[in-house]
């Protein structure tokens, strides 16, 4: 009989437990599987489950009680400390159980009382640390009191409740946190920009030489000055796009796009540099490979982002091959290059915001290309993929359905 | 050619109209709201 009871214990415990992680930010399925496996296991005639809202615990979800009874207490908030059980709880931060409601003396819920219908209650707190961050109630309409084992199993579906109201509040904290930060990146964002268009702006005058001639010292030292301003604002680009991305917000400007022709712009972006090092570039696009469904400037980023960590991967005298196909339905592009390679343990980070894994021969770049792409990538209905070897070179690909997303 | 160059951020400004300068054109910079309108009815 007790193995039984225990059996029965255990199954409720694990189903509340897979409730509460199926359903991580959301109260009332919590609640309704806490409650309902509260009221069978505690053979209780009804049952209600209270929450702090402000300064007052307000009811959530109420089980086998009359509807009469339910519109009643939906209107009546209840403060801790009030003549109320979840009144006493709230004060008391313990459970309290009132034998007899209608002959109790503190019970002051006469209408309650009178729609309700029950004499023996049992209240449990929902507790963090000192906090009573909710009550479940449990009536019987006989006089016959909880024992001690029922008690105690009500405290383990209070744990758990709490638990799902602590998930529900730091989700919303985040909430309002991460609409602070967007604020904030928005704000930022043209703070930062418009004096760094003047650090950029005004080098290039310089470096143009418009207003008289640097000597070559100057000249370098300007230079440096632009470079770094690019970079600067190429970052808060990027931290831009990328908290857009993460905030939902980014959308896709989708139109038919010429992949041979976006390939070769990229490619024709990175040529003098491909130069400069003595690396052999080549691009070949398969003659069924024409137009895609997609966003013009964000595939061109991919296709930039991949094609310049090639190029700034790959020692000099090396080579980059770009091949674009069509594969059932989805257009495949590879970025093969001959360079420095990344060690399979770095493989999956590499994706992750400001990674680079090892392949630190240059100290240029944001550390988000890789993560943006991914990102726009993924927005197309598409995957990117590295393989690579250490010291042999890396091959990126990436691909996206040919129709519309 | 007259070139109005509305910008609000004092340096910005100075940018603009000083590169538009050396390429031969007249520049008026307006800043603020009340200048940008007062600018394009002169």
């Amino acid at each position: 009989m007790e193995a039984d009871r225990r059996e029965l214990e255990l199954a409720a415990t694990r189903e509340i437990l897979e409730v509460l992680g199926r359903c991580a930010f959301e109260l009332e399925p919590v609640f309704e599987t806490v409650l309902g496996q509260a009221v069978r296991l505690c053979r209780a005639d009804a049952g209600l489950i209270y929450v702090l809202d402000g300064d007052a615990y307000r009811v959530e979800v109420a089980l086998g009680a009359s509807q009469e009874y339910r519109d009643y207490i939906a209107g009546v908030p209840i403060e801790a400390g009030s003549g109320t059980l979840v009144g006493r709880v709230g004060a008391e931060r313990r459970t309290v159980q009132i034998l007899d409601a209608p002959a109790d003396p503190k019970y002051t819920m006469s209408r309650a009382l009178e729609l309700g219908g029950f004499r023996t209650m049992l209240g449990v707190p929902m507790l963090d640390g000192e906090r009573v961050l909710g009550v479940i109630v449990l009536w019987r309409e006989l006089k016959q009191p909880f024992d001690e084992p029922t008690v105690e199993l009500v405290t383990t579906f209070a744990a758990q409740g709490a638990i799902a109201i602590q998930n529900v509040q730091t989700a919303r904290e985040l909430e309002v946190a991460s609409g602070h930060k967007s604020a904030f990146l928005a704000s930022m964002s043209h703070e930062l920009r418009t004096p760094l268009n003047a650090v950029i702006g005004f080098s290039d005058v310089l470096l143009e030489e418009m207003f008289g001639p640097l000597n070559e010292r100057q000249a370098e030292y300007v230079r440096d000055i632009r470079d770094s301003g690019r970079h600067l604002l190429e970052l808060i680009n990027e931290i831009l796009d990328l908290s857009k991305v993460e905030a939902g917000r980014m959308e896709l400007e989708p139109s038919a796009v010429s992949l041979p022709e976006l390939l070769d712009g990229g490619m024709a972006l990175v040529r003098e540099r491909a130069a400069r090092q003595a690396l052999t570039v080549t691009l070949d696009v398969g003659e069924e490979v024409g137009l895609v469904w997609g966003d013009a400037v964000k595939l061109k980023q991919v296709v930039v982002n991949l094609l310049t960590n090639a190029v700034k991967f790959t020692p000099s005298g090396g080579s980059v091959a770009v091949t674009a196909s069509l594969e059932g339905g989805e257009v495949v592009v590879l970025v093969r290059d001959s360079g420095v390679g990344i060690a399979e343990t770095d493989q999956e980070r590499i994706f992750e915001a400001f990674q680079r894994g090892d392949r630190r021969v240059s100290t240029e770049g944001t550390g988000l290309g890789l993560t943006l792409s991914k990102r726009f990538v993924e927005l197309h209905g598409g995957r990117i993929w590295v393989d690579s070897a250490v010291g042999v070179g890396s091959t990126f690909g990436f691909a996206i359905p040919v129709g519309a997303p | 050619m007259k070139v109005l160059v509305v910008e609000d951020n004092e340096r910005n400004a100075k940018l603009g109209r000083d590169v538009l300068s050396y390429a031969g054109h007249e520049v008026v910079v307006a800043g603020l709201l009340a200048d940008q309108i007062e600018a394009l009815r002169a």
